[in-house]
C-alpha cells in the first residue's frame, strides 16, 4: 500500500536539508538525547491542522540510538526550508 | 350523503395547524444545518442546486460540514440559532403527532363516508377544475360540484394534499433515514437517490406552502366569515364570532410557538429528555433491528467525501501521523473478560478484513458513497468478552473538541457511545482504510467507526480507546456522547 495522501516521501537531498536544519535548531532526542536521527517522510500539516501555517510539515525522524525506547519523533518546517 | 364539517374533522384541522406549524418550522432548521440541496448523492461542493447560504468557505485550509451550517433566526426557523438538535426533536416528535392525526382522520373519512368528499368519479372533474381556475382568475367564485361542499379544483386540491402529498412527505422522510437505507438501499433508489428524496422532501414543503397561502386567500375570497364559520361551528352562521375565534386561535398558535421557542432555547437538556424517551422507544422498535445490506458499485464511489470534525491538532498526534501510524495502539478494555490492546499492523492483518461500499449520511443532510475496510466489530467483541453487565459501547477520542473544533459548541474530549447489539451488524467496522488507501487523517486516521444503520456523528473518528460499559450516564453529561451532552442529539439515531 502506498502513502497515505497526507504524506510525501523525500529526496536525499531533502533529507540532507532537514538533517542542516535538525543541526542549526540543536534539537535532540526527547527520549535519550542522541542527536543522530533518520529522515523519513514529511507529513503536509498545513492544511489539515487548525493551528498550523500553510506552508508547515512535520517531517518523521527516528533516532538511530537503538536503545532508544521512544525513537519516533519529529521536526516542523516550512516547505521552503527543506522543499526544494 | 350529506357533507357537513362533522365535529371530528373541525378539531382536526385545528390540530393539524398547531403540528403543521411546527413541522415547517423545525424543517427549517434542519435545513439550516447543510443548506444546501443537491441532486447527486455525493454531496460535493459547488454541485447543489439549490443554496440557502452566503457563507463562502476556505479553499487553502481544511472546513467542515460544521462550519457551513447556517443560524436562522427563531421567526422561521425551531428553535432557531443553529440547534439542529432540537430541530431534530421538535420535528420528529411533531412527525409522530402529524401522522398519528392523519391517520385517526382517514379512518374517520371512511368510517363516515366523508372520503367522497376528496373523491374525484370522473374524468370530467379535470376541465372543470381548469374553468375553476379561469373563473378565480376573473374574479368569480366557480360553483360547487353537484352534491358537494367544493367546486373542483378545491376538491382536487384537498385530495391531492390529504392522499398524495403527505404521504409523499412520510415516505420521501423516511427514505432519509440512513437505518432504512441500510436495510432497503432499493427504497432510496426508488426516489432517484438520499439526496433526490431530500431535495422532493424540500419541495414538499415549498407545495405545503403553497397550498396554505393559496387556501387562505381562497378562504378570503369565499368570504372569510362564513368560511371559518364552517370550520369553527360546521355551519355557515354568526360569521363574527367565528372571524374572532379564528383570529384568537391563531394569536393562540403563534403565542404557543413563542413559548415553546424559548423554553427550548433556555431548557435543551428538558426537551432533548422528554421528546428523546419518546423518540428513542420508536427509533428502537422500528429501526434498531434494521442491519445494514448494501453494496454500492464501484462506479458509485464519491469522487470527494465531504469532512466533518477535525483532526486532534497535536503534536504527538501529528508525529505519529509522519511515522504512519507505526506507534498507534488501541486499547479495547471496561467490562470485559480480557482487556487487549491492538497495534494498527495487528489490526490491519487480522484475517477478518472486510471492504464495503455504502452511502454515510451525516446528521445534517449531505451523503457520500465510500469504500471502508477494516475489521468488523463483533471480532474484537468476541476476542475481549463482554460482561453480562456491560450493555454499551464507549469510542474515545484524540479529538479535544474546544482545540480542534471551535465551529462546534462545548469542549472536552470528543467520544460516542453505541448499544452492543450494534456491534454485531454484519456492516458494523472499524475501518483503517478509506477507497483502497489508507484513511485519510480527516476522515479519522487511523481508525474509526463505521456504523452503517446511524448518521455519521455515531462513528467516532481519530479513535483513542475503546470501553465497555453498562451504563452512560456518568460519562460526560451522561447522554450517551459527546454530541449528545453539548448539541442535544439523541443516543440512537437511526434516522
Amino acid at each position: 500500500m502506498g502513502l497515505a495522501e497526507e504524506r510525501r516521501g523525500l529526496t536525499e537531498g531533502q533529507k540532507r536539508r532537514v538533517l542542516g536544519k535538525i543541526e542549526e535548531r540543536d534539537l535532540t532526542c526527547g527520549s535519550c538525547g542522541s542527536d543522530d536521527f533518520e529522515v523519513g517522510e514529511a507529513l503536509y500539516v498545513g492544511f489539515l491542522f487548525l493551528s498550523e501555517d500553510h506552508d508547515n510539515y512535520v517531517v518523521a525522524l527516528t533516532c538511530t540510538n537503538t536503545d532508544c525506547r521512544t525513537p519516533r519523533t519529529g521536526i516542523k518546517l516550512r516547505g521552503a526550508e527543506f522543499l526544494r | 350523503m350529506e357533507f357537513g364539517y362533522p365535529w371530528w374533522l373541525r378539531i382536526e384541522h385545528f390540530v393539524n395547524i398547531i403540528f403543521m406549524v411546527f413541522l415547517i418550522r423545525s424543517g427549517l432548521e434542519i435545513l439550516a444545518t447543510h443548506p444546501k440541496l443537491y441532486w447527486n448523492d455525493d454531496s460535493k461542493p459547488g454541485s447543489e442546486w439549490g443554496r440557502f447560504t452566503r457563507k463562502v468557505m476556505p479553499k487553502d485550509k481544511l472546513y467542515d460540514t460544521l462550519d457551513e451550517e447556517e443560524s436562522y433566526s427563531s421567526i422561521v426557523s425551531m428553535p432557531g440559532h443553529k440547534m439542529l438538535g432540537m430541530g431534530r426533536h421538535w420535528h420528529f416528535i411533531t412527525v409522530l403527532g402529524w401522522i398519528l392525526t392523519g391517520i385517526i382522520y382517514v379512518a374517520l373519512l371512511f368510517i363516515t363516508g366523508q372520503y367522497h368528499r376528496y373523491f374525484p368519479y370522473s374524468w370530467e372533474i379535470f376541465p372543470r377544475a381548469f374553468q375553476d381556475i379561469v373563473t378565480y382568475l376573473s374574479f368569480d367564485l366557480p360553483p360547487t360540484l353537484p352534491g358537494q361542499p367544493f367546486n373542483a379544483i378545491q376538491q382536487l386540491s384537498y385530495g391531492a394534499v390529504i392522499f398524495v402529498l403527505a404521504p409523499f412527505q412520510i415516505l420521501t422522510g423516511a427514505a432519509q433515514s440512513p437505518a432504512i437505507e441500510a436495510r432497503f438501499p432499493w427504497f432510496v433508489r426508488l426516489w432517484g437517490g438520499r439526496q433526490w428524496a431530500r431535495s422532493l422532501h424540500f419541495f414538499g414543503l415549498v407545495a405545503f406552502l403553497g397550498f396554505i397561502i393559496i387556501h387562505l386567500l381562497m378562504v378570503t375570497v369565499h368570504g372569510f366569515g362564513g368560511e371559518t364559520a364552517k370550520i369553527i361551528f360546521g355551519r355557515e352562521e354568526h360569521p363574527v364570532w367565528a372571524m374572532l375565534i379564528t383570529f384568537a386561535a391563531l394569536i393562540a398558535v403563534v403565542i404557543l410557538n413563542v413559548i415553546a421557542t424559548k423554553y427550548t432555547l433556555s431548557h435543551p437538556r428538558n426537551i432533548q429528555r422528554w421528546f428523546g424517551a419518546v423518540i428513542m422507544k420508536v427509533r428502537k422498535v422500528g429501526l434498531h433491528p434494521l442491519t445494514s445490506r448494501q453494496n454500492y458499485r464501484k462506479t458509485e464511489l464519491s469522487p470527494e467525501h465531504r469532512v466533518n470534525g477535525k483532526p486532534p491538532d497535536v503534536d504527538s498526534y501529528k508525529v505519529m501521523a509522519a511515522h504512519d501510524f507505526v506507534d498507534y495502539t488501541l486499547q479495547v478494555g471496561g467490562l470485559v473478560e480480557r482487556s487487549m490492546t491492538f497495534t494498527l499492523e495487528e489490526l490491519r492483518t487480522f484475517p477478518t478484513k472486510q471492504t464495503q461500499r455504502v452511502l454515510h449520511n451525516c446528521i445534517q443532510g449531505w451523503t457520500s458513497i465510500g469504500e471502508w475496510s477494516g475489521i468488523p466489530l463483533r471480532q474484537i467483541v468476541e476476542l475481549v468478552k463482554p460482561l453480562p453487565e456491560a450493555r454499551h459501547i464507549v469510542f474515545w477520542t484524540m479529538q479535544d473538541t474546544e482545540r480542534d473544533e471551535p465551529s462546534a459548541e462545548g469542549v472536552g474530549q470528543f467520544y460516542e457511545t453505541i448499544d452492543l447489539d450494534l456491534a454485531y451488524h454484519p456492516q458494523t467496522l472499524l475501518a483503517y482504510e478509506m477507497n483502497g488507501e489508507p484513511l485519510p487523517i480527516k476522515h479519522g486516521a487511523p481508525l474509526r467507526l463505521r456504523l452503517e444503520t446511524q448518521v455519521g456523528f455515531k462513528m467516532a473518528k481519530w479513535i483513542e480507546r475503546i470501553e465497555f460499559v453498562s451504563d452512560y450516564s456518568n460519562i460526560g453529561e451522561g447522554m450517551g456522547g459527546w454530541r449528545e451532552d453539548n448539541v442535544f442529539y439523541d443516543q440512537d439515531v437511526g434516522i
